[in-house]
């Protein structure tokens, strides 16, 4: 039988080695299987949201349908003001985030800087990080009106007023860059940089370009895919981040779409149609993008791992230094001030009250880790935590497989369908996942236990997972799973022996990023938990409801050092990994 | 200067009997309860309304307590889609009245709470400022009011605004405050509409638009008390009293007034949930709560105070929080009860017009 036969047979077909035939298989069957219990279990409680959202005063007694909760959302005060902001900050955000964060993975990945391993590890740091206690440090150094940074300027004699203040258009969009935005594209894209063939750079070279040109005309079209999805994924994420917009933006009257969405479920009782209504609209902006992606994945050809990979690394000369002590100070500004904020503010009376007499206290560390909750929360956040990274290496790691390393004919409706959970805030979907649990006699059994919280954070993962999956096999060439099959391997061992040792760098990355976002993610189980199974992150806003934020923040150290010590982890097995290939 | 309210709620409904309670009924109850071996509770997440939790708990040790925090925006989608789908997971629950009253009560979640109320030292109504029914639904019959503290959250820092000035209500429209003051966001149910509901109740609706008009909205009481205390904004309407009276045990913010300007009164109480899967055991907490010994336990715990009149009051030498007049409530915004709720909605649906 020829190779491509086999490879048919086994659905393992690279898109650009598609036949166009299609007949009833065992694989075929397999992926269908998949796709539907995918499309079950995104598009049912994206249903029930829907169908609610045309119930008027659902939850009374006079239940009726109609279009009132659209036009309520529709008709919301200054909707495209708010589009607007919406819009201008997420693509200033990731412009700026895609300027730097592009440098910085190419230098981390692939240039002989010191530091880099740190650097990169600096990174994630900043994408662990707690955001609201974040946000507090922020302002104490940079408000406008008795900030830290503007108290020193106007120190000096020819300052008169200070030029900072966080309460702006520009400290939203620097506090983000500052948190996660910057940090997820250079966790994300220094492995995609890692995978490049080197040989393609010098290639670039010998032809008479320099490094910038090369990187320009040859590194950068190579990794449009992934770069292309990093930038959806941050797209998503700035259409749905709330917190820092409203404390930031409120007092300078910028609303955005979210802030919007998040006071809709807020009222009394929660407009959770309204809400859903309202959501749409982010369903609708994606939309095309999404489908622009997968045709550029789909008709593009990426792969820069092929059987000559090279990965030798460029040489930065006497530019050495100065990068890396540019992306040194960056790394420092990003990480170790906001992380030594919120430690030090976990032992202060008064998180960010220097000028009390005795300011330090051990009070608030006590009340956390005596607290009744406390060992039972801790046990619940490590097993939605482990459970999320596994689901997101060989679960989500499989889906993206399929869309991109098969001739599955379903392959772009189970691509769209990992898109969907992040287009809807997660206490919406949260809701049609109460609502589906209740109402699926299936999975009645499971309402109230863990397993349901580990179906909703797996949902709040899905998208950066297969995405990020999808972006790194694309940049594994064809020729060496054919290589293998001519070989004689079946698929279990190509998989095993070539594709996940390749992809293993990205799949390592994604399983933290799971991790970190399974430790903290609230909106998704907010409403599944119960009294037995009760995550850490509701214990931190239990002691917000309380007004008690140091304690809160001292939840948030733990989350932190949970995610840090298993990123540290993940980081010493895949060196383990790499000295023993 | 004061006008008709723009709200008028109508009268409740009058139950015909009072409560007695019964020696015997509440002894079977308390058999029956122990038999049943757990109770099922949900309360507010703050430390005021859960923080009785544990001393219920070593009270009666063969009762296992299932307890659940949950904030308003997630028990009221939980507990109705719950029940609706036939699923009764809970007993009881404790919190402010006003999402019971608002939304869950409409909903048809809870049952009649007096069946319930069976111990005679609980329903002793000598033992209750304003006597033991004191209802926050209109009908009379879920949600019973068990402790009500009025709250004064609108400060002003008197480095900035001497204290010779701003002494009245009416002072907030003075052309030299313009811009000057700060809200916690009253398009939403919060301190701040609760705050502003006691100006509409004083003034009128035209009062309050101005007030509105020219003030910034935040969305952190905290953030709210940190911009007064640096003078940003020196008048701040909807604080969080919590962080202020923090800041000034520590010698901080010792210039910012809590003031008089405007007051409401906050309710909170008990309600029994429809099909309740533990009705004897949620008999025994509900008769345990209502008890001298649950509400010390209830106002010690939660620094606060109760409507029994044999249990301490807990809230001290605070400015921000005090007990009402009980003989004289009509003077208050009742926020969390049938009579507040539509003057608060009021509030917030101006405040949405004045943004839009």
């Amino acid at each position: 039988m020829a190779i491509f036969d086999r490879l048919r047979a086994s659905g393992l077909l690279h898109p650009l080695t598609r036949f166009g035939t299609w007949r009833l298989e065992k694989t075929t069957l397999l992926y269908s299987l998949v796709l539907g219990a995918v499309a079950f279990i995104v598009l049912y409680p994206l249903w029930l949201l829907f169908a609610q959202a045309f119930q008027v005063g659902a939850g009374t007694a006079d239940t009726t349908w109609g279009l009132d909760n659209w036009r309520a959302a529709w008709t919301e005060p200054a909707l495209a003001g708010s589009l607007a902001n919406t819009i201008g900050l997420a693509l200033t955000r990731q412009a700026l985030a895609l300027a730097v964060g592009i440098p910085v993975a190419w230098l981390i990945a692939r240039t002989d800087l010191p530091g880099r391993g740190w650097f990169e590890f600096g990174f994630w740091v900043a994408v662990f990080l707690p955001s609201v206690p974040i946000l507090v440090g922020w302002i104490l150094i940079f408000d406008g009106y008795n900030g830290l940074a503007n108290k020193l300027l106007e120190g000096l004699p020819f300052v008169q007023r200070g030029p900072f203040d966080i309460f702006s258009w520009w400290g939203i969009v620097l506090t983000h860059l500052f948190g996660a935005t910057l940090g997820i594209k250079v966790m994300f894209l220094a492995p995609a940089f890692r995978s490049l063939d080197s040989a393609l750079e010098e290639a670039g070279r010998m032809s008479g370009a320099n490094s910038i040109t090369t990187l320009r005309r040859v590194v950068l079209p190579l990794l449009a895919p992934a770069i292309l999805v990093v930038t959806l994924l941050g797209l998503i994420q700035s259409l749905e981040a709330f917190e820092i917009e409203l404390i930031l933006g409120a007092p300078a009257g910028i609303d955005v779409f979210s802030t919007k969405i998040y006071r809709l479920l807020r009222e009394q009782p929660p407009a959770y149609g309204s809400a859903t209504a309202l959501s749409m609209l982010i369903l609708f902006m994606m939309t095309p993008l999404i489908l622009f992606q997968q045709r550029l994945i789909d008709r593009g050809h990426y792969a820069t791992i092929t059987g000559k990979h090279g990965a030798r690394l460029h040489a930065l000369g006497p530019w050495k230094w100065p990068a890396s002590a540019a992306i040194g100070t960056l790394v420092v500004a990003m990480t170790v001030v906001p992380s030594t904020f919120v430690i030090l503010g976990s032992f202060m009376k008064i998180f960010g009250a220097f000028q009390i007499p005795n300011p330090w206290t051990l009070q608030h560390w006590t009340t956390v880790l005596a607290s009744s909750g406390f060992l039972s929360s801790l046990a619940t956040t490590l097993i939605l935590a482990i459970s999320a990274s596994v689901v997101a290496m060989s679960i989500f790691g499989i889906l993206g497989y399929i869309t991109v390393r098969t001739g599955f004919l379903g392959r772009g409706a189970l691509d769209f369908l990992t898109w969907m959970p992040s287009l809807l805030p997660g206490i919406v979907i949260s809701l049609g996942l109460l609502w589906m649990f209740l109402s699926t006699p299936a999975f009645r059994p499971l309402y109230g236990s863990t397993a349901v919280l580990v179906i909703a954070i797996s949902l709040s993962i899905m998208t950066r997972s297969v995405q990020m999956v999808k972006a790194a096999l694309v940049q594994i060439g064809a020729e060496l799973e054919q290589a293998a099959w001519m070989s004689g391997a079946g698929w279990w061992t190509t998989v095993r022996r070539v594709i996940f040792p390749l992809a293993a760098p990205t799949l390592m990355v994604v399983g933290i990023l799971a991790f970190s976002t399974a430790s903290r993610t609230a909106s998704h189980v907010a409403l599944l938990a119960t009294a037995n199974n009760r995550p850490l992150v509701l214990l931190q806003l239990d002691f917000l409801s309380d007004g008690n934020f140091e304690a809160s923040s001292v939840v948030g150290v733990v989350i932190l050092l949970l995610t840090l010590g298993a990123a540290l982890l993940a980081r010493a097995l895949g060196q383990q990994t790499i000295v023993r290939e | 200067m004061r006008q008709p309210d723009p709200v008028q709620p109508t009268v409740p409904a009058i139950k015909e009997t009072a409560i007695q309670g019964s020696q015997a009924a509440w002894e079977r109850a308390l058999a029956a309860g122990r038999a049943e071996g757990t109770v099922s509770v949900v309360t507010h997440p703050s430390l005021q309304w859960r923080g009785w939790v544990p001393i219920f708990q070593q009270r009666f040790p063969e009762i296992k307590v299932e307890h659940l925090g949950m904030r308003p925006s997630e028990v009221t989608p939980r507990i109705i889609s719950e029940q609706r789908n036939g699923l009764f997971n809970f007993d009881v629950m404790v919190g402010p009245t006003s999402n019971s009253v608002k939304n869950l009560s409409p909903a048809g979640v809870f049952q009649d709470l007096r069946p319930f109320m069976l111990s005679p030292e609980a329903v002793d109504n000598a033992k209750w400022h304003g006597g033991l029914e004191m209802w926050a639904d209109k009908d009379a019959t879920y949600s019973l009011v068990t402790a009500m503290t009025v709250t004064r959250a609108t400060i002003v820092n008197r480095r900035m605004i001497p204290r010779g000035e701003l002494t009245t209500i009416d002072g907030l429209l003075d052309p030299k405050y313009k811009g000057r003051i700060v809200i916690y966001d009253p398009r939403e149910t919060n301190n701040g509409s609760l705050q502003l509901a006691s100006v509409l109740q004083n003034r009128s609706e035209d009062f309050l638009r101005q007030v509105l008009q020219d003030a910034v909205f935040v969305d952190s009481p905290s953030q709210l008390v940190d911009f007064v205390v640096s003078g940003r904004y020196p008048i701040g309407i909807g604080s969080d009293p919590e962080r202020l009276e923090k800041l000034q045990a520590e010698g901080l913010a010792q210039d910012v007034e809590v003031t008089t300007l405007s007051a409401h009164a906050a309710a909170s109480g008990i309600a029994v949930f429809q099909n309740a899967p533990h009705p004897n055991a949620a008999a025994i907490l509900v008769n345990w709560f209502l008890s001298q010994e649950g509400q010390e336990a209830y106002a010690r715990e939660g620094e606060t105070a109760t409507r029994r009149t044999d249990a301490s009051s807990y809230i001290g030498d605070s400015q921000s929080y005090g007990t009402p007049e009980w003989g004289n409530l009509d003077q208050y915004v009742r926020a969390n009860e049938w009579q507040g709720i539509p003057l608060v909605d009021r509030v917030s649906e101006i405040a949405k017009e004045i943004r839009r």
